[in-house]
C-alpha cells in the first residue's frame, strides 16, 4: 500500500491529521500549478484550501485507479473552471493574467543575467496568459506541471487524441503569440 | 509511409510516442529542414515553459486546510458505505482502527508515550480507587454505583490490557464520551491542547479521572461482561443529548482527538498560521512557523499514527460492540465515515432488531441533506408510504457500497435492476455524498443555527434514519401524509442554507399554519405556497446573489420561529396508538441492536437528467467533477431529505 493510500485510510478513519500530511505534500506543487490557472496568488490560495478540503469531503470516493494527485488536480481545476465561470459572470474578462513569479531564479546568477531571465519569463507569461484558455491550461499541465498525456487525459476528461492534438495547437500558438512579443519589443 | 503528421512533432518531444511513431517521426526530421524547424521552435516553447520559475507557497496550509476540516461538521467524508448486509465475510476489509494492536507505523517515540500513558492511567485509577474506598470492597456485579463500574471497568481494563493505547488522546475521548462534558469536549475542541503532564496531573478532580476512565472503558472489548446500564452510562447514557451516540467520531471527539499530537500536542502549542489571504506576491517571504509537517513528515507521520489510535477513538470505531456498531450507523446516517464493519451487522429488513433509540451526535456531521425531519412514526410505516410513491429504494446498498463507495467492485451488482444502472449511481454518489462544488446553492454546509437548533431538539433522539431523495412537491406531499397519521409528531429543519431547504422547511410550516382544508394526500401543488411549485432553477439563478438572501430568511426571527414551532400533533401523543410493525418499548439491553440507514431514490426524473457530457467518467470521476451536476437540469434535481424516525411507542426522551 503507497504512503498516499494508507494516508487516505487513516483520513477516512477520521484522522485529520493524516489528511494533513497529504496537504503538506502536495500543497507547494498544487499552488505552483493554481497560479498559473487562476492568474493570482491569492485565488490559487483559496483555490488550494478549497481543493484540500473538497477532496477530503470526496476522500471515500477516492478509489485509487490514479494517483491521489491527479485526483487532487482535478477537483482543483475543476474549482478553477468553476472560479472563472463566476469571475466572467462578473467581468468579462476572458483572459487573466497570469502573474509572473517573483521568486530569485537563480543565486548564481548576476544582476543583468537575472534580469534578462525576468524579462524572458515574463514574456513566456504574457505569451501565455494570451492564449485561450484550454490551450493554457493544456500547456501548464503538460509544460510546466510535467503531467503525462495519459494524466492530462483523466484531469481534464478528454480522450489522449485530444490532448495530443491540443497540446500541439498549444504550442503553435504560444510560439506565435512569443514571435508577437519579441518582433514588438524589437520594433520598441 | 505515413504523411507527416506535425502532432506528433510535440509528441515526440514529450515522449509520448510508440516505439514506430518515433521512428517515423525522426525519417521526417531527418529528411526535412521545415520539420527540423517546427521541431526546434516546439522544442524551444516546451523548455521556455519548463523553467519558469516556481510559485512559491509562503506559508503552510496544513493548518488551516485541518482546522477547516475539523471545524466544520459538515466536512467529513461522505458516508462510505463500505458495508453490505449481511457482510459478506470474504469482502469485509479489516478497518483501518479497527484493532488494538500497534499499528505498523508505529515508531519509538509513540511507544514511548504509551508507556507513559501507562504510568498515567495507573496512577489516576489509583487515585480514583483512593477517592472512592468503598470500591475496592465491594461487589463490582452487585454495585449500584455506575461510578464504581466504570471505575472497575477501567481498573480491569488497564490489568487486562498487555499493551494499553497511550492516553494522549483519552481525554478528549473521555470527557467526550460524558454527556455531561460535551459541552467542555466541543468547546476546547478549537484550540485546547492537551499535554501529557496535564493528562497525568494528580491534582485533578475525580470526576475529570472519571470521565478519563469512561473513555478507557470504552476500550473494553466487546467480550467483556458489564451491566448493560453501566455500561451504557459508561458513554455518557443513551438518551442524554450527545448521548453513546456523541461518542462515536462525533465531530467533538474528531476534534479532540485532532488536537492530540499531530498537531501540537504532546510537547508543542498550537502555532499560528499566516492566513491564507494574508500571503500575496509581493508580500515579503514569511519565516512561515514549522509545525509538525514542517520539521518533519516522518515525525508527525508517527504522532499522526499515534493520534489515529488514540485510544477511545479506536475502541469505539472498531468495537464490535452493540453501541458502538449503533454509533456507527448513526454517524453513517450523519455522514460520518463507516470503517468497514468487522463484526455482523443485522439485516435492515428485520424491524425487530432495530434500535431503539440513538441520539444524534451532539454536532455531528449532517449528511448531504437540504432538510432534516424528526419524525414519529414506526419506521415501517414511513417505509410503506415511501415504496406507494414508486420510490427506488436501496435497502441494503450493496452496489451503492461496492461501486460507487468501496474498493471491492467484486461485489457490485446492479442497483435494483435498474437500467440506468451508472447514471443512477451517480446520482446516488452526488446524493449520498457531499453536495458537489459547481452547485453552491446546494454545497452550504449545514449551518451553524441549524445544528444547534436540531441539537436542542428532544426529537433529536431517533431510531432510525431515512434518507429520501425526491422532487419537493412529492417530499411535501409525503409530509403532509405523515403529519396526518396518529401519533405522528413531526419536525422540519433545513440544514443547510440552500434556496430548496430554507423554501421547503418554509412552505411547510405556512401549510401548518393554515387551516388544513385539503384532503389528506391531495397533491402540495394545490395548496402549498406557490414558491415550492416554482422551478428550481429560479432559486439558483443566481448563486451569490440568493444565499445572503437566505441567509436572512433562514435567521429572521419569525422564518426562525416557524420552524422551532412545527412539530404538530402534541395532542396526539398522548395516546399513540399501537402500530402495526411498531417495536416494543425499548430496555436498555435492547438498544443493543443497531440502527438502520434506509435509502430511498426517486428514480425516474432525476435519473433521466443525469445523462450528460461526462457519462464515460467513472463514478470515482464523476464525484470530483464539478461538470457532472451540470448535466443534471434544475428542475429534475431532487430535494434531499433525512428523515430520522422514532417510534411512537419509545419511551419520552428527557428533557
Amino acid at each position: 500500500m503507497s504512503d498516499d493510500q494508507r494516508l487516505i485510510d487513516q483520513a477516512l478513519g477520521g484522522d485529520a491529521a493524516a489528511f494533513g500530511l497529504l496537504v503538506h505534500k502536495y500543497q507547494q506543487r498544487l499552488f505552483n500549478t493554481l497560479v498559473h490557472l487562476a492568474g493570482c496568488r491569492e485565488e490559487a490560495e483559496d483555490l488550494m484550501q478549497d481543493a484540500f478540503v473538497q477532496a477530503f469531503v470526496k476522500l471515500d470516493s477516492f478509489r485509487g485507479q490514479s494517483s491521489f494527485y491527479t485526483w487532487l488536480y482535478r477537483i482543483a481545476f475543476n474549482l478553477t473552471i468553476s472560479l472563472r465561470r463566476k469571475r466572467r459572470l462578473e467581468n468579462s474578462h476572458e483572459h487573466a493574467p497570469i502573474v509572473p513569479a517573483n521568486e530569485p531564479l537563480d543565486d548564481r546568477q548576476d544582476a543583468s543575467e537575472h534580469l534578462e531571465l525576468r524579462e524572458q519569463a515574463d514574456q513566456v507569461h504574457m505569451a501565455l496568459g494570451a492564449l485561450a484558455e484550454d490551450r493554457r491550461d493544456i500547456l501548464i499541465l503538460r509544460d510546466i506541471e510535467g503531467f503525462s498525456y495519459e494524466q492530462i487525459a483523466e484531469i481534464l476528461d478528454l480522450p489522449i487524441g485530444t490532448v495530443r492534438s491540443r497540446i500541439h495547437r498549444a504550442r503553435l500558438d504560444m510560439r506565435d503569440q512569443l514571435t508577437g512579443i519579441w518582433q514588438e519589443n524589437s520594433a520598441d | 509511409m505515413k504523411p507527416f503528421d506535425e502532432e506528433l512533432i510535440s509528441a515526440y518531444i514529450d515522449n509520448e510516442l510508440s516505439e514506430d511513431e518515433r521512428r517515423e517521426v525522426e525519417r521526417w526530421l531527418a529528411e526535412s529542414a521545415e520539420h527540423r524547424r517546427l521541431y526546434e521552435e516546439l522544442a524551444s516553447i516546451h523548455q521556455r515553459l519548463s523553467e519558469l520559475p516556481r510559485h512559491q507557497l509562503h506559508g503552510d496550509y496544513v493548518e488551516p486546510v485541518v482546522r477547516e476540516i475539523r471545524e466544520n461538521p459538515m466536512l467529513a467524508p461522505a458516508a462510505p458505505l463500505r458495508t453490505t448486509w449481511p457482510p459478506n465475510p470474504a469482502t469485509v476489509e479489516t478497518p483501518v482502527f479497527a484493532t488494538k494492536e500497534a499499528p505498523a507505523n508505529r515508531r519509538p517515540s509513540w511507544r514511548s508515550w504509551t508507556v507513559v500513558g501507562v504510568v498515567a492511567a495507573a496512577a489516576a485509577t489509583v487515585l480514583v480507587v483512593l477517592s472512592l474506598p468503598d470500591t475496592r470492597q465491594g461487589d463490582l456485579a452487585q454495585s449500584d454505583s455506575t461510578a464504581e463500574n466504570e471505575a472497575r471497568s477501567s481498573e480491569a481494563l488497564i490489568a487486562e490490557s498487555p499493551e494499553p493505547e497511550t492516553p494522549t488522546a483519552a481525554t478528549p475521548m473521555a470527557e467526550e464520551a460524558s454527556g455531561a462534558s460535551l459541552e467542555r469536549a466541543e468547546s476546547r475542541a478549537a484550540d485546547e491542547t492537551v499535554t501529557p503532564s496535564a493528562m497525568s496531573s494528580p491534582a485533578e478532580p475525580p470526576g475529570a479521572m472519571m470521565m478519563r476512565q469512561n473513555a478507557a472503558s470504552a476500550e473494553m472489548p466487546a467480550s467483556t461482561e458489564m451491566p448493560a446500564d453501566a455500561f451504557s452510562a459508561s458513554r455518557g447514557g443513551t438518551w442524554g443529548r450527545g448521548g453513546f451516540g456523541g461518542g462515536l467520531a462525533t465531530p467533538a471527539e474528531k476534534s479532540a482527538a485532532g488536537n492530540s499530537p499531530a498537531f501540537g500536542v504532546g510537547d508543542q502549542p498550537p502555532r499560528s498560521f499566516p492566513s491564507p489571504a494574508s500571503s500575496s506576491a509581493d508580500a515579503k517571504p514569511t519565516s512561515a512557523p514549522m509545525n509538525e509537517f514542517t520539521r518533519g513528515a516522518s515525525e508527525a507521520e508517527a504522532t499522526a499514527a499515534g493520534q489515529a489510535g488514540s485510544p477511545g477513538a479506536r475502541a469505539l470505531r472498531a468495537e464490535p460492540s452493540p453501541i458502538g456498531a449503533m454509533g456507527a450507523a448513526v454517524g453513517r446516517a450523519a455522514g460520518e465515515p463507516l470503517p468497514s464493519v468487522a463484526g455482523p451487522i443485522e439485516s435492515q429488513n428485520r424491524l425487530a432488531d432495530r434500535p431503539r433509540s440513538a441520539s444524534l451526535p451532539r454536532g455531528a456531521g449532517l449528511p448531504a441533506a437540504d432538510v432534516v425531519v424528526f419524525v414519529t412514526i414506526a419506521p415501517d410505516q414511513l417505509a410503506e408510504m415511501l415504496r406507494e410513491r414508486k420510490l427506488q429504494e436501496f435497502e441494503a446498498s450493496p452496489s451503492l457500497a461496492s461501486n460507487q463507495f468501496g474498493r471491492d467492485p467484486s461485489t457490485a451488482k446492479s442497483i435494483g435492476g435498474s437500467r440506468d444502472d451508472q447514471r443512477t449511481r451517480r446520482q446516488a454518489a452526488d446524493l449520498v455524498t457531499s453536495p458537489d462544488a459547481a452547485d453552491s446553492s446546494r454545497s452550504k454546509p449545514a449551518t451553524s443555527s441549524a445544528t444547534k437548533r436540531i441539537e436542542s431538539k428532544e426529537a433529536a433522539v431517533f431510531d432510525e434514519a431515512v434518507y429520501v431523495a425526491a422532487d419537493a412537491e412529492m417530499l411535501a406531499r409525503l409530509v403532509r401524509q405523515i403529519e396526518e397519521r396518529p401519533a405522528s409528531r413531526l419536525t422540519i429543519e433545513p440544514v443547510n442554507e440552500s434556496a430548496d431547504a430554507v423554501r421547503f422547511s418554509q412552505s411547510l410550516a405556512k401549510q401548518r399554519m393554515e387551516p388544513a382544508a385539503s384532503p389528506a394526500d391531495k397533491p402540495v401543488k394545490d395548496e402549498a405556497a406557490p414558491e415550492l411549485r416554482q422551478p428550481q432553477r429560479n432559486a439558483r439563478k443566481a448563486d451569490d446573489d440568493a444565499v445572503p438572501a437566505i441567509d436572512k430568511a433562514a435567521d429572521a426571527p419569525v422564518a426562525e420561529e416557524s420552524l422551532k414551532e412545527t412539530s404538530i400533533a402534541a395532542e396526539k401523543k398522548q395516546d399513540p396508538a399501537p402500530v402495526a410493525g411498531a417495536a416494543t418499548s425499548p430496555s436498555a439491553e435492547e438498544s443493543a441492536v443497531r440502527p438502520a440507514v434506509r435509502y430511498y431514490f426517486q428514480h425516474s426524473a432525476p435519473s433521466e437528467a443525469v445523462a450528460g457530457e461526462n457519462d464515460r467518467a467513472s463514478a470515482e470521476d464523476a464525484s470530483a467533477t464539478v461538470s457532472a451536476p451540470k448535466a443534471l437540469s434544475d428542475e429534475a434535481r431532487p430535494l434531499r431529505v433525512l428523515f430520522l424516525l422514532r417510534s411512537p411507542d419509545a419511551p419520552p426522551v428527557p428533557q
